[in-house]
């Protein structure tokens, strides 16, 4: 079947934790007739939302992997990706927004534009996705949509555009204004099911009256044709939503819904909204680098008939085997095409095409441009680029933020060994912010990642999906070594013992950069060292940057410069300029003023004012520097720049320091030098740590 | 950098000398102007006097949110700064160390609250201001009670406030000393008080009030109106 391309829309469901976006999902599910009954999300029925489909996800009431999910509303095939809330899974949410052509943000009523909202903004921004907002819990005690909408316009700086009003709100939430058609809707039946068009109650018709100048005056700048008509008194509804859409899609424009998920308000009139207005593969321009061409950047063309592009933006396992979700950009996909993995050339055969509904599959023939289907047995991973071989386009890589947190495990025996392997290869390609590696030293499975909870679910994982008996040990922060002062170096490596020698000398220096990692540069002139050891020269300073020698860590920031050199015509060999290279490095390293790195988080506290001061108190403790306090109402936005080795636990410290009435978010910030007395701390404990290692 | 523009230390000698020393501690200084014409880019330049100094900075942001003024600090420095980016990072690094911003959203300000968020910064982790900067406050109810009440928190605080004043075209209102609504009856109150006058394609700083003497004289000193970087006419 080929779907309505021009119909077709893909969409993120994205926002603040506990927003009620996994509930928005079920109702969308149940609206369009995907799923026939509703559940909680906190399982209390035993059944769970059908898009936390995960154990865990179940039993913690939160959304860890984004689920694709399809469906049609009122002839538009919609895909929906239900995006993870918090910030530990923020790649989810960036893969989920890099394929996705429009966006629902979803708020809460009471809690307003939280932190992750912003963070979840600013990577629709960076994606240039257009949004809807939903104004989700307007039945809840306090919920107030229009301080909501005050505070997108003022926190997130979008032009957000109220679309209606709430017809009551908290326990006497019945429905909304919708300000285009000016009606009032409400929901009845069980389940909502039964929309009612009635019209607007006589108290709220001036406010309603005025909320639709304002959206008039709002759209009329997208649309010279609806400005006109207000002049000329001729305004019709499908002159309002034109000029919407058009603003929506500029990306100037947040068209504002509103209602209560959970009871079963408002959902339908944001199903139209997401159709009306948001855009679909057919107003979207993706660009593409195309290999043969000296990677010379092209625009796909949504045509089903030119060679295809799609990216591998999902993998995972299930339990039919691995499924890797792909977004078509070009061209057609169909059952029994061979596919090309341009990153490896690897050709595979597509067997089984499907498309997905949460943990449960469709089989389908063919899948048309701009749709998101399911591939199974394909070997890639995610990010890589499918063609059908007449072109090697690659896709932009997307961006993936390094580790920043890395934890020992130790499978209790031989079985759960080989499980853990098999996990550890799952996880990683399917995550790319999750890394392992074997610390060859003490001989264990280092898991990195990008928070606490991250790597607290991939355990928890392991244990539950693959039976694996395991212990952790404590987590430990990425920390880094840097050079602060330019350090020169002359080293000759010389050796004779029977046989060919050994021999090159390297000089030069190293100094900080602020450019990446590690920059080499290659200052010879005279072929000091011959052209084909420079490599050799950069291979052993690269190899120095694995692990300093403060504390065991990688080196990052350094640039090595050599200016200069000297070869025997028999002995220097390429090993033989590696070693000196290395013997260089060692050599100006502890005159290079090497000093630790840590990673600092963003950490942003949301509180009831009246613990304020408890938690400036506790973040204060914890070597934090407190940037902004911001007021609003009874609540207080706390942020502050704190290190990670300080915030472990810290999820618990809050909580009996404020009754848990206050949360938190946070991410990486950025690197920042040790303080003198804890580096000192961590180089003894490395020393110790060798010296014990060396005597075992 | 604006060609137009004192490098580095000479624009912080020039804020200093002509905006930034009259007050001190406990004292109240008042900035006025018509709305958009560069108040908080003016009271920012003050802060960063203060921090260039290594005094500590409270800044106050009314109605606001904290990321507009976190915008104008870094703007300003980067302008002010003449160093690469490495340094200017860390500069920035070590005055946001000694720079707390405070805003209150939607109507949510007033002294008490202040005193009690200074309190708590007090005491829970050892911040002492040099300086507070409220910027954004709202005269719109007795506008001398509010001034007094500000004072009065300077005097038991021992730091020096300023504080953005927005004068209005439509009230002529001014007292004797050629003082504009809404300080025109608390001047009194106002250690110091500075206008930014508009025209000519720039904007004046004009000092009104230093300790007892009106309208003094002072090296005429300009706000670009594109930049908001203060210059020598």
């Amino acid at each position: 079947m080929v779907d309505d391309f021009a119909a077709t829309r893909n969409i993120g469901i994205s926002a603040h934790i506990d927003s009620g976006k996994t509930t928005l999902s079920e109702r969308i599910l149940y609206y369009t007739q995907r799923i026939h009954a509703i559940h909680d999300v906190k399982g209390r029925d035993g059944v769970g939302a059908k898009m936390d489909f995960m154990e865990l996800e179940k039993e913690r009431g939160i959304t860890i992997q984004s689920a694709a999910t399809y469906c049609r509303w009122n002839e538009s095939p919609i895909n929906i990706i239900d995006t993870p809330g918090h910030v530990d899974f923020t790649i989810e949410v960036e893969r989920a927004l890099r394929v996705l052509d429009g966006a629902v943000l979803v708020l809460c009523a009471v809690g307003g534009v939280q932190s992750q909202s912003v963070t979840v903004d600013r990577q629709m921004e960076r994606y240039r996705v257009p949004r809807l907002a939903f104004v989700n819990k307007c039945d809840r005690t306090g919920a107030d949509p229009l301080r909501v909408v005050q505070q997108l316009r003022e926190k997130l700086n979008q032009n957000a555009v109220l679309l209606q009003l709430p017809l009551g709100l908290e326990s006497g939430h019945e429905g909304v204004i919708d300000l285009v058609a000016m009606k009032a809707l409400r929901f009845e039946g069980e389940h909502g099911d039964e929309v009612t068009v009635g019209d607007i109650p006589p108290d709220l018709l001036s406010q309603a009256q005025e909320a639709r100048e304002q959206l008039l005056d709002a759209a009329s700048l997208f649309s010279d044709e609806l400005t006109e008509a207000i002049l000329e008194g001729e305004v019709t509804d499908q002159l309002i939503h034109d000029a919407i859409r058009r603003g929506t899609l500029a990306l100037r424009l947040t068209p504002v819904l509103m209602g209560s998920a959970y009871k079963n308000k408002g959902v339908q009139p944001l199903l139209e909204a997401v159709c009306r207005y948001l855009p679909g593969p057919a107003d979207t321009t993706t660009y593409a680098r195309d290999l043969d061409q000296d990677e010379a950047e092209v625009a796909l063309k949504n045509a089903p008939d030119l060679p295809l592009v799609m990216l591998a933006f999902k993998l995972e396992v299930s339990r039919y085997g691995q499924l890797t979700y792909v977004r078509l950009y070009q061209g057609t996909l169909n059952k029994g095409d061979t596919i090309v993995n341009v990153r490896t050339g690897k050709r595979s055969k597509v067997g089984r095409l499907v498309r997905m509904h949460a943990d449960e599959m469709e089989e389908i023939e063919r899948a048309a441009v701009g749709s998101i289907a399911a591939l199974f047995g394909i070997d890639c991973t995610s990010g890589d680029t499918f063609t059908d071989g007449r072109v090697r386009y690659s896709m932009t890589s997307m961006h993936v933020p390094s580790p920043v947190i890395s934890l020992a495990i130790k499978p209790a025996d031989k079985k759960s060994e080989m499980s853990v392997s098999k996990a550890l290869t799952r996880f990683t390609k399917e995550d790319p912010t999750f890394k392992t590696y074997l610390e060859e030293e003490t001989g264990e499975t280092i898991i990195c990642g990008m928070g606490e909870l991250h790597l607290e679910v991939y355990v928890e994982r392991m244990r539950r999906e693959y039976q694996v008996e395991l212990t952790t040990g404590m987590p430990k922060v990425a920390y880094r070594e840097t050079v602060s002062q330019r350090a020169d170096f002359n080293y000759t490596h010389k050796k004779q013992t029977g046989g060919a020698g050994q021999y090159g000398r390297v000089a030069g220096f190293l100094e900080p950069t602020a450019e990446g990692d590690y920059q080499f540069v290659n200052m010879i002139t005279g072929g000091a060292i011959p052209t084909e050891f420079i490599a050799s020269c950069d291979k052993g300073f690269q190899a120095c940057l694995k692990k300093g020698a403060l504390a065991g860590v990688p080196i990052v920031g350094v640039q090595v410069a050599i200016n200069d050199g000297a070869a025997h015509s028999v002995d220097s060999s390429d090993l033989a300029f590696q070693q000196a290279a290395i013997g260089a490095f060692r050599e100006a390293y502890g005159k290079a003023g090497p000093h630790l790195l840590e990673p600092v988080m963003k950490v942003v506290v949301e509180t009831p004012s009246e613990f304020q001061g408890t938690v400036l108190g506790t973040l204060n403790q914890r070597r934090g520097l407190i940037n902004t306090t911001s007021e609003d109402r009874a609540f207080s936005t706390i942020e502050a720049e704190v290190p990670l080795a300080e915030m472990f636990g810290y999820s618990t410290v809050l909580r009996s320091a404020t009754q848990g009435k206050a949360e938190f978010t946070m991410e990486f910030s950025r690197y920042s030098p040790v303080p003198k007395s804890i580096a000192e701390e961590i180089i003894k404990r490395y020393k110790e740590d060798q010296l014990s290692q060396k005597s075992k | 950098m604006q060609s137009d523009q004192p490098a580095g230390q000479e624009a912080m000698e020039l804020v200093r000398r002509t905006l930034g020393s009259p007050l001190l501690p406990g004292e109240l200084g008042g900035l006025m102007a018509r709305a958009g014409v560069g108040k908080t880019a003016c009271l920012t330049h003050i802060a960063l006097e203060h921090l260039f100094q290594g005094q500590p900075v409270l800044h106050v942001c009314i109605d606001g949110v904290a990321e507009k003024i976190k915008i104008w600090y870094q703007e300003l420095m980067r302008n002010l700064a003449s160093s690469s980016r490495d340094q200017l990072a860390d500069l920035q690094r070590r005055l946001e160390g000694k720079r707390f911003i405070l805003a209150y959203l939607h109507h949510t300000f007033s002294v008490q609250k202040l005193e009690q968020s200074l309190q708590n910064l007090e005491e829970q982790t050892a911040f002492h201001p040099a300086l507070v900067v409220v910027d954004g406050l709202h005269f719109d109810h007795d506008p001398r009670a509010t001034v007094a009440e500000l004072h009065e928190f300077a005097r038991r605080h021992g730091v020096a406030v300023w504080m953005s004043i927005r004068t209005h075209r439509h009230i002529a209102i001014s007292n004797e000393h050629g003082i504009a609504y809404p300080c025109h009856d608390s001047d009194d109150l106002l250690q110091a008080i500075l206008s930014l006058e508009p025209g000519g394609g720039a904007i004046r700083v004009r000092v009104l009030k230093h300790g007892v003497q009106y309208q003094p004289e002072h090296p005429e000193v300009l706000l670009n109106p594109q930049t908001y970087l203060l210059r020598y006419p």
